[in-house]
C-alpha cells in the first residue's frame, strides 16, 4: 500500500477523525441494535399469537388491559418526543431560551412517564404468568422501562448541558445522537401500545 | 506514583468489588427475603430462591465489577456536565507512561485492549479445549465410563457455547482491535471507552461462566447439576433442568452484549476513521471480513438475548413463553401455558445461523490477505471477494430455518431454506476462486501462516461440501442431530475460523509483540494440529454416516471403531495445541526481535514502528493506492513517531 | 512457462483424479456399506435419502478434486524456496474466469435444486387410505407408541413390511426427537405440537429408535426397539393387544405421577 506522509492528495470519499460523524455513526448502530432487540420482543407475540396452542394465549377469565390508561402514557411519551423536537429544532436556529425550555419539559415529561410506567406495570390486570399475552405484555413494558430507565443517564445529561448553555447553533451534535435515542424509545413506545390493539389479546 | 493508584482503579479492585458484590447479591436475597420462610425441605421456595439469589449475585458482580474497573467514572462526569477530558487525560487513560499494569486496566489504548483480548480468547479457547478432551475421553469407549451422564452433558454444553465465545471474540477482539485501525491509518478505535468496557463485558461474562459447574451439585430438586441443554439451550429443557442454566444465560448475555459493543466499535471506526485516500475499495480484505461479522454480530445477537432473557424469566418469573401444553399439564404449578416450544428454537437459530457465518467471515478475510502476502500477488478480483463477503452476510440472515427441517414448524417452508442455503455456496465459492486465483502462478512463501492459508482451503472445503448434504431436506431428515453434523461445523469452525485465527496469530504477532513465532515448533505443532484435526473428524463423520447421535454419554458398541479413532487423535490435536501455545509464550518471552516488516506486506499496519507507539501514527499517512500493490517500492517502515513516546514492549 | 502451460497439468490431473474417485466410489459403495459405514436401509424414505446423498458424492468429486489439485499444484509449482526475492504477475483478476466460475456454481446449484425438490416431494407425499397410524409420544425419556387405528398402545413400535405408516409425533415434556436410523424417520417431538412423517417400511427386521435431540440426563439411554414383521404377524400382536389391555385412546397420554411439573416448575 502506498502512503505519503506529507497531507497532499487526500481523496474526498475518506474522512479522518470525523469527531461529531463518528458519535452520530455510533449512535445510530446502536439504536440499530436496539431495533433488532424490539423486532425480536415483536416476532415472539406475534408468532406466539399465531400458533396459539389450547387458547392459552389469552385464557378466559383474563382482563383486559386499561387502554385509557395505556393511551395517557404513551401520551405522554410523545409530548416528551415532541417537546425534544422543538429543542432540537430551537438549537438549529440558536433560539437558546427554547432549547432549555423544551429539554427541561421533555426531561420531565420522561421521567414522569418512567415513574407511571413502573406503577402502571405494578398494576397490571394479570400477572406476567397468566398465559401467552400476558408474558408477552409483561415482558414489553419490562422493556420500555428498562429503555426509560437507560436513557435517565442521558437525559440529566443532556438537560444539565442545555441549562449550561453548551449547545450552540454550530455545536449540537449532543442533542442530535440523543434524539435517535429519544425518538426510538418513543417509537417503541406507540408500538407497545399498538400491538395489543392491532393484534389483541383475546382471539374469540 | 503510590502504588493504591496503580491499584485503584485496575482489575484488581474490579475483581474485589465484583466478589463483594456476588456476595451481597445473593446473600441479601437468601437470607434477607428468602430467609424468614427459607425452608429447606420446601421445593418451591429452594427451588426459587436459589436461583434468584445466584441472578441477582450475578447482577451486583457486573456492577462490582465495572465500578470497580472504573468504567463508570466517564459516563458519570458526563451526566454531569463536568468538563470533558482532554487530550493528556484521554493519553494517561490510554496508558501513557504505564508499564505492564495497563493490562491489567480499564485501558482505552486499542493496542493493550487488543492484547488483552488475545490472552483473554486464548484462556478460554484452552478451556474449551479441555472440555473437548473431556468429551473425547468420554466417547472413547461405549458406556459411560468416565463420567457420570449428567457431567458429560454439562461439558459438552460448556465446550460448545465457550468455544462459540471464543471464537466470536476473536473477530473484534485480538485483531479487530489491534489491527485493524491500525489497518485503516487511525490512531485508535472510534470510542476507546467503549472497546475498554468491551472487553471488560467479556472478563465478567467468563467469571459468571465460571460458575456453571459449581451450580445445582447437591440440590435435591433440580434435574441434575451444570448444564444439560447443549449449547442450542431450547427453551422447553433450559425451563426445567438445574440451575446452572441461570449462569449459563448470564454470562451469555453479558457475553452477547461484549459482542455487540465491540460490533458497533469497529464498524463505526471503519466508517468514520479512515486516513486520508483510505477509500472503501483500498481497505485490505481483513477490514471487510470483520465489517461482515460486525454487522452479523449486530443485527443477530439480539435473538440469543432475547431467547435468554425468557428463559430466565420463565424460570424464575414464571412467564409461559415456552410452555405450551395444555393447562391440565401443568396443574398446580403457576404456569397457565400459552408459550410455543418452536418459538425458541426459532429465536435460537436466527441468531444461531448468523453467527456460525460470524465465526467464518474474519477468517475468510485474514485468509485471502496471508495468502495475497506470501503469493506476492494481488487478490485476485478484489470486488469479487467482496461480493463473496457481502453475498454471504445477506443470504445467512435467510436460511436459519434449515436447523429446523424436521422439527415440524411450517413443513412448507422446507424448500424455500434448503434453495437459500445451497445459494450461500455461490458466494463461498467466490472465496475459493480468490484464493486459489491468488496463489496461482505467485511466489509461495512456505510459512507457518501460509500453511494454515492451505489447511483452511482443505478444511472449509470439505465443511462446505458436507453442508451440501446437510442442506437437502432429504438427506437432512437422516443426517440432522447425528455426529456427522457435528463433524460438519467443525470442519467448518475448527478448519476455517480456527486455522484462519491461528494462521493470523503467526502473521500479526511479530507487530503485536516484536517479536516473531519459532517456525520449527510452528510447523511441529501445524502438522500435530493437521493429523489430529482431521483423524477426528473424518472419524466422526464416519460414525455420522453409521448413525450415532451426537450429544450421548454412550453409545452403541457398533460405533466404538471410528470413536477410538477420533478419540485418539483428538489428543494429538490437543497436545499440538499445546505445543502451539507453548509457542506463543515461549516466543513471547524469548524469540527474535521482528524487524517493522517481516513479511514484506504492504497493509498500513506493517508501516509503523514495532512496538507500536501510543496513537500508532506519528502523522497520519495519506493512503495512494490499494494494500496488495507488490510491484510497488517499499514503503518507508518506521514512521517516525512525533511526540508520542513508544509504549514499552511486552514481555 | 505461461499461464496456459501452467494450466495442462492440473487440469489434467483434475480430470483423470475425479474419474478415478468417482470409479472408486462406485465399486467401493456397495461393499462399504454391507460392511456397515451406513445403516442397513429398511424404507422407502431411508432409500431416498442415501440415493440423494450418492449423487451429492458423484457431484462433489469434482468439485473438491478441483480445489484440491489446484491448491496443491500452486503449493509445488510456484513455490519460493525461503523469502521471495521477487514478486509475482500482478493479475488482478479476470472477469471470463469469474463468469464461467458463476455459471459452474449456478448450474451445479440448479441440478441440487432438481435433486433436492424432487426428494422434497417424495418425502413430503400424503399418507395414503391404507397407512398405519401411530401416535408417537416421548418424554423423559421413554418414547410410547399409541396405534389409534386400534386403540392400542405399545413401548415397543411394531410395524408391518411394506404398510405405509403415518407417525404423529409429540412430546409431553421437553424437545425429543423420534428416528429410527435404518429407515429415515426422524420427527422432532415438540410439547404442544404434532409433527407427523409418512414412510413405508420394506425389509423385516428389528431395529431401532434413537432419541435424537439433547433432552436432559438420560438423554443418551433414550433407544427402544423396532419391529418390522409380516401383515399376518402384525394382525396377531394386534389381537393379543386388544383381548389383554383394551387401552383407551389416550392411555400413553397419561404422564406417571413423577413426570408432573412440580410447583417449583421444576421437575421432582
Ligand atoms: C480442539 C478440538 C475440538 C475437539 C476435539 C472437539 C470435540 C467435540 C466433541 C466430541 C463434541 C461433542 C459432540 C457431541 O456429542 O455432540 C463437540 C461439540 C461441540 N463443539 Fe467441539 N471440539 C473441538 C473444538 C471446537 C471448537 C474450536 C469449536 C467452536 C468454535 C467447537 C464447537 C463445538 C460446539 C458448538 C459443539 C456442540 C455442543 C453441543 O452439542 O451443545 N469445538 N466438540
Ligand atoms: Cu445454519
Ligand atoms: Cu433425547
Amino acid at each position: 500500500m502506498e502512503i505519503s506522509l506529507g497531507g497532499q492528495g487526500a481523496s474526498s470519499h475518506a474522512s479522518h477523525i470525523d469527531e461529531e460523524g463518528k458519535v452520530r455513526v455510533g449512535m445510530l448502530f446502536y439504536v440499530v441494535v436496539d431495533i433488532m432487540f424490539a423486532l425480536f420482543l415483536v416476532s415472539a407475540y406475534v408468532f406466539l399469537r399465531g400458533v396459539n396452542v389450547n387458547n392459552l394465549w389469552f385464557p378466559d377469565g383474563t382482563q383486559n388491559i386499561d387502554l385509557t390508561q395505556t393511551t395517557f402514557l404513551t401520551g405522554l411519551m410523545v409530548a416528551s418526543g415532541l417537546c425534544f423536537v422543538l429543542a432540537h429544532w430551537a438549537v438549529r436556529q440558536g433560539i437558546g431560551g427554547l432549547v432549555k425550555l423544551g429539554i427541561t419539559l421533555a426531561a420531565i415529561l420522561w421521567i414522569v412517564t418512567l415513574i407511571l410506567n413502573v406503577q402502571y406495570m405494578g398494576h397490571l390486570p394479570f400477572t406476567q404468568s397468566g398465559g401467552g399475552f400476558a408474558s408477552m405484555y409483561v415482558l414489553f413494558t419490562a422493556y420500555h422501562i428498562y429503555h426509560l430507565l437507560l436513557g435517565l443517564m442521558f437525559v440529566i445529561g443532556i438537560t444539565i448541558r442545555a441549562l449550561q448553555g453548551r449547545y450552540t447553533r454550530e455545536r449540537h451534535m449532543g442533542i442530535t445522537t440523543i434524539g435517535y435515542y429519544w425518538y426510538w424509545v418513543v417509537v417503541f413506545g406507540i408500538v407497545g401500545y399498538l400491538l395489543p390493539i392491532i393484534l389483541p389479546g383475546p382471539m374469540h | 506514583m503510590s502504588w493504591t493508584r496503580k491499584l485503584v482503579p485496575s482489575y484488581f479492585s474490579g475483581a474485589v468489588l465484583a466478589a463483594i458484590g456476588f456476595i451481597v447479591g445473593s446473600q441479601y436475597v437468601w437470607r434477607v427475603i428468602g430467609g424468614a420462610n427459607w425452608d429447606f425441605n420446601d421445593p418451591g421456595l429452594i427451588g426459587n430462591f436459589l436461583e434468584q439469589g445466584f441472578l441477582a449475585g450475578f447482577v451486583l458482580m457486573t456492577f462490582g465489577w465495572l465500578i470497580g474497573i472504573g468504567a463508570f467514572k466517564y459516563p458519570l462526569s458526563w451526566m454531569l456536565g463536568l468538563k470533558d477530558p482532554d487530550h493528556n487525560e484521554e493519553l494517561r487513560l490510554a496508558g501513557k507512561g504505564d508499564g505492564i499494569i495497563r493490562y491489567f486496566r480499564f485501558t482505552t489504548d486499542h493496542k493493550v485492549v487488543g492484547i488483552q483480548y488475545l490472552v483473554v480468547t486464548m484462556i478460554m479457547l484452552a478451556f474449551g479445549g479441555l472440555g473437548a478432551m473431556l468429551i473425547r475421553t468420554e466417547l472413547m469407549f461405549p458406556g459411560a465410563w468416565a463420567f457420570p451422564k449428567e457431567t458429560y452433558n454439562t461439558i459438552v454444553t460448556m465446550h460448545g457455547m465457550l468455544m462459540i465465545l471464543t471464537v466470536i471474540s476473536f473477530f473484534v477482539g485480538p485483531f479487530g482491535n489491534f489491527v485493524i485501525p491500525i489497518m485503516i491509518g487511525a490512531r485508535d478505535m472510534a470510542f476507546p471507552r467503549l472497546n475498554a468496557l468491551s472487553i471488560a463485558f467479556l472478563i465478567i461474562a467468563m467469571a459468571v461462566y465460571a460458575f456453571i459447574p459449581f451450580m445445582g451439585i447437591g440440590d435435591p430438586i433440580t434435574t441434575g447439576a451444570g448444564v444439560q441443554t447443549g449449547w442450542t439451550v431450547y427453551g422447553t429443557l433450559a425451563d426445567q433442568t438445574g440451575i446452572g442454566v441461570d449462569a449459563l444465560a448470564m454470562a451469555v448475555i453479558l457475553a452477547g452484549i461484549s459482542s455487540q459493543m465491540g460490533a458497533v466499535n469497529l464498524i463505526t471506526t471503519v466508517i468514520a476513521m479512515r486516513a486520508p485516500g483510505m477509500s472503501y475499495t483500498r481497505m485490505p480484505m481483513t477490514v471487510w471480513g470483520s465489517i461482515g461479522a460486525s454487522i452479523l454480530a449486530a443485527l443477530g445477537t439480539a435473538s440469543l438475548t432475547v431467547d435468554l432473557v425468557m428463559i430466565i424469566s420463565d424460570r424464575v418469573f414464571r412467564t409461559s413463553f415456552f410452555f405450551a401444553a395444555t393447562a391440565g399439564d401443568y396443574a398446580g404449578s403457576g404456569y397457565v401455558g400459552g408459550g410455543s416450544a418452536w418459538l425458541t428454537q426459532n429465536l435460537f437459530w436466527f441468531f444461531g445461523h448468523p453467527e456460525v457465518y460470524l465465526l467464518v467471515l474474519p477468517a475468510f478475510g485474514f485468509v485471502m490477505d496471508m495468502a495475497s502476502v506470501f503469493s506476492r500477488k494481488p487478490l485476485f478480483g478484489y470486488k469479487t471477494a467482496i461480493l463473496g463477503l457481502m453475498g454471504v452476510v445477506v443470504l445467512s440472515f435467510l436460511v436459519w430455518m434449515h436447523h429446523e427441517f424436521v422439527s415440524g414448524f411450517l413443513p412448507e417452508l422446507r424448500g424455500f431454506y434448503m434453495a437459500s442455503t445451497e445459494l450461500i455456496s455461490v458466494p463461498t465459492g467466490l472465496i475459493f476462486l480468490v484464493l486459489l486465483g491468488t496463489m496461482w502462478r505467485g511466489r509461495i512463501w512456505m510459512t507457518v501462516t501460509m500453511g494454515f492459508v492451505f489447511a483452511f482451503t482443505w478444511s472449509f472445503l470439505i465443511g462446505g461440501i458436507t453442508g451440501i448434504y446437510l442442506s437437502d431436506v432429504p438427506a437432512d431428515v437422516q443426517l440432522h442431530g447425528g455426529m456427522f453434523v457435528t463433524a460438519h461445523f467443525h470442519y467448518t469452525i475448527v478448519g476455517g475460523a480456527l486455522m484462519g485465527f491461528l494462521g493470523a496469530v503467526y502473521y500479526w504477532f511479530p507487530k503485536m509483540t516484536g517479536r516473531m513465532m519459532d517456525e520449527k515448533i510452528g510447523w511441529i505443532s501445524f502438522w500435530g494440529i493437521q493429523i489430529g484435526f482431521n483423524g477426528t473428524f473424518l472419524a466422526m463423520f464416519y460414525v455420522g454416516l453409521q448413525g450415532m447421535p451426537r450429544r450421548v454419554a454412550d453409545y452403541s458398541p457398533l460405533f466404538a471403531g471410528g470413536n477410538l479413532v477420533a478419540s485418539i487423535s483428538a489428543f494429538v490435536l490437543g497436545a499440538s495445541v499445546i505445543l502451539y501455545f507453548y509457542n506463543v509464550i515461549y516466543s513471547w518471552k524469548a524469540g527474535p526481535i521482528a524487524e517493522a516488516n517481516p513479511w514484506g506486506a504492504k497493509t498500513l499496519e506493517w508501516t509503523t514502528p514495532t512496538p507500536v507507539p501510543l496513537e500508532n501514527f506519528g502523522e497520519i499517512p495519506v493512503v495512494t493506492s490499494g494494500p496488495y500493490n507488490y510491484a510497488e517500492p517499499a514503503t518507508p517502515s518506521g514512521v517516525p513517531a512525533r511526540g508520542v513516546e513508544a509504549g514499552p514492549a511486552i514481555g | 512457462m505461461n499461464s496456459r502451460g501452467h494450466l495442462r497439468t492440473p487440469i489434467i490431473l483434475w480430470v483423470v483424479i475425479s474419474i478415478l474417485l468417482a470409479a472408486l466410489y462406485y465399486f467401493l459403495a456397495p461393499v462399504l456399506a454391507q460392511a456397515g459405514v451406513i445403516p442397513p436401509l429398511a424404507s422407502d424414505v431411508a432409500d431416498n435419502a442415501y440415493q440423494i446423498m450418492a449423487i451429492f458424492t458423484y457431484l462433489s468429486i469434482p468439485v473438491f478434486v478441483g480445489v484440491v489439485v489446484f491448491a496443491a499444484y500452486s503449493l509445488f509449482t510456484f513455490r519460493s524456496h525461503g523469502r521471495p526475492t521477487d514478486i509475482g504477475p500482478q493479475i488482478h483478476g479476470n472477469t471470463r474466469l469469474l463468469g464461467w466460475w458463476l455459471a459452474a456454481s449456478f448450474v451445479l446449484i440448479t441440478v441440487l435444486y432438481v435433486i433436492g425438490f424432487n426428494g422434497l416431494a417424495q418425502l413430503e407425499a400424503a399418507a395414503p387410505a391404507s397407512a398405519l397410524h401411530v401416535r408417537v409420544t416421548a418424554q423423559q425419556w421413554i418414547f410410547n407408541y399409541t396405534y389409534t387405528d386400534y386403540n392400542i398402545s405399545s413401548s415397543t413400535l411394531y410395524l408391518v413390511e411394506n404398510q405405509p405408516v403415518e407417525f404423529t409425533v409429540t412430546s409431553m415434556d421437553v424437545h425429543h426427537s423420534f428416528w429410527i436410523p435404518e429407515m429415515g424417520v426422524k420427527a422432532d417431538a415438540v410439547p404442544g405440537e404434532l409433527n407427523t412423517f409418512v414412510a413405508t417400511p420394506n425389509k423385516l427386521g428389528h431395529y431401532t429408535v434413537r432419541c435424537m435431540e439433547l433432552c436432559g440426563v438420560l438423554h443418551s439411554d433414550m433407544n427402544t426397539n423396532v419391529v418390522v414383521e409380516t401383515a399376518s404377524q402384525f394382525g396377531t400382536w394386534i389381537s393379543q393387544q386388544m383381548s389383554v389391555r383394551p387401552a383407551s385412546m389416550f392411555a400413553a397420554v397419561q404422564l406417571p405421577e413423577a413426570a408432573l411439573l412440580d410447583a417449583s416448575g421444576k421437575r421432582s
